[in-house]
């Protein structure tokens, strides 16, 4: 799916930022539309929800008791698998050549639009892996509420993680420890969970700021 | 024909012109960024934060351009980090809009507790 902003970016130079985000609402809406008519659980006094999974089809739990589900380890997987493809592969070399400067990776005889091409289906296979290991592992059933603000959210991560594939699941956990605990606080203690979008967008320019301010050096004469 | 009477109706155009209205503003301020090369995907919570602010000024007495002033500050906030220090524009964008949307939602939900 991710194919068609991608290929749009490579042949016609369209903007990435523009077309992902306006293809969002495209998708919501196209997974709305089976969601409302035809999958929808008969059972389930018409919510717009979808039957739920078969208990063969469900990702196991790795502790009985807790919603902690073996998604999270195909979550390490991949991340791991994502690391050995940005550091130890060809197509990983390219992918780092094109961000930091396309027009000399052009030189060099990369083909840019193959390596667009290439890292829009590698992540749009991970968002996808996103979605599944929730309905198969969380809520067993598919809503168009499965992630609120998710997307965004792991854009914070990223950044936070210095786009390094192994950080990413420590920013992620620090992250969802801000978000479970903004839930447990706002329970307790009566503060708004709000805090914890506030300290994220927060965390988000601070980080951009330093890392940009690492790049300088102090110089002495 | 039917069709044809409700886009003839006064109550069609009023609403239509009605949405649009807050559609021209954003549209203007967004403009003026990319005419300048500046995406501003802050657009979207600032304008929640100036709708607050609009608000809140109304509600303790002061003018409403204590919304359009709030609404300029996080604009002077994205331009720092996008012109001078030269950050990612969608990055800084998109962490305006989650600064401006959760401060506004922290401010609401304080103010109404």
């Amino acid at each position: 799916m991710l194919l068609v902003p991608a290929l749009l970016k490579a042949r016609f130079g369209v903007n990435e930022v523009v077309t992902t985000l306006l293809f969002n609402f495209i998708f919501l809406l196209f997974i709305s539309m089976p969601l409302e008519a035809p999958l929808k659980d008969p059972m389930d006094m018409g919510w717009p929800k979808s039957a739920r999974v078969l208990q063969e089809a469900r990702l196991p739990r790795i502790v009985d008791g807790l919603r902690l589900h073996w998604g999270f380890g195909l979550a390490i997987l991949s991340a791991v698998l994502v690391w050995i493809i940005q550091t130890r592969s060809t197509l990983g070399y390219e992918m780092r050549a094109v961000g930091n400067n396309p027009e000399a990776a052009r030189f060099a005889g990369i083909s840019v639009n193959m390596v667009l091409i290439k890292t829009a289906l590698l992540s749009g296979g991970l968002a996808t892996l996103a979605g599944f290991s929730e309905v198969a592992g969380l809520k067993g059933s598919l809503t168009l509420d499965l992630f609120p603000g998710f997307g965004y959210t792991s854009i914070i991560v990223a950044m936070l993680a210095l786009l390094n594939p192994i950080g990413v699941i420590f920013a992620a956990l620090f992250v969802a420890g801000i978000f479970v605990g903004a839930d447990t606080m706002s329970r307790s203690a009566n503060v708004p969970t709000y805090l914890a979008d506030f300290m994220l967008a927060t965390a988000l320019l601070l980080m951009v700021l330093t890392i940009m301010l690492t790049r300088f050096r102090v110089v002495r004469d | 024909m039917e069709l044809l009477d409700f886009l003839l109706s006064a109550s069609f155009w009023a609403a239509a012109i009605r949405i649009a209205s807050p559609l021209i503003f954003a549209t203007l301020g967004q403009l003026i960024c990319e005419r300048a090369g500046v995406l501003n995907l802050g657009i979207e919570g600032i304008m929640v934060a100036g709708a607050f602010d609009g608000w809140m000024a109304v509600y303790s007495g002061t003018g409403l351009w204590m919304g359009v002033a709030v609404g300029m500050l996080f604009g002077l906030l994205h331009s720092t980090l996008t012109a001078p220090f030269g950050l990612p524009q969608h990055v800084v964008g998109l962490g305006v809009t989650l600064l401006a949307t959760s401060a506004t939602y922290l401010c609401l939900s304080a103010r109404t507790a």
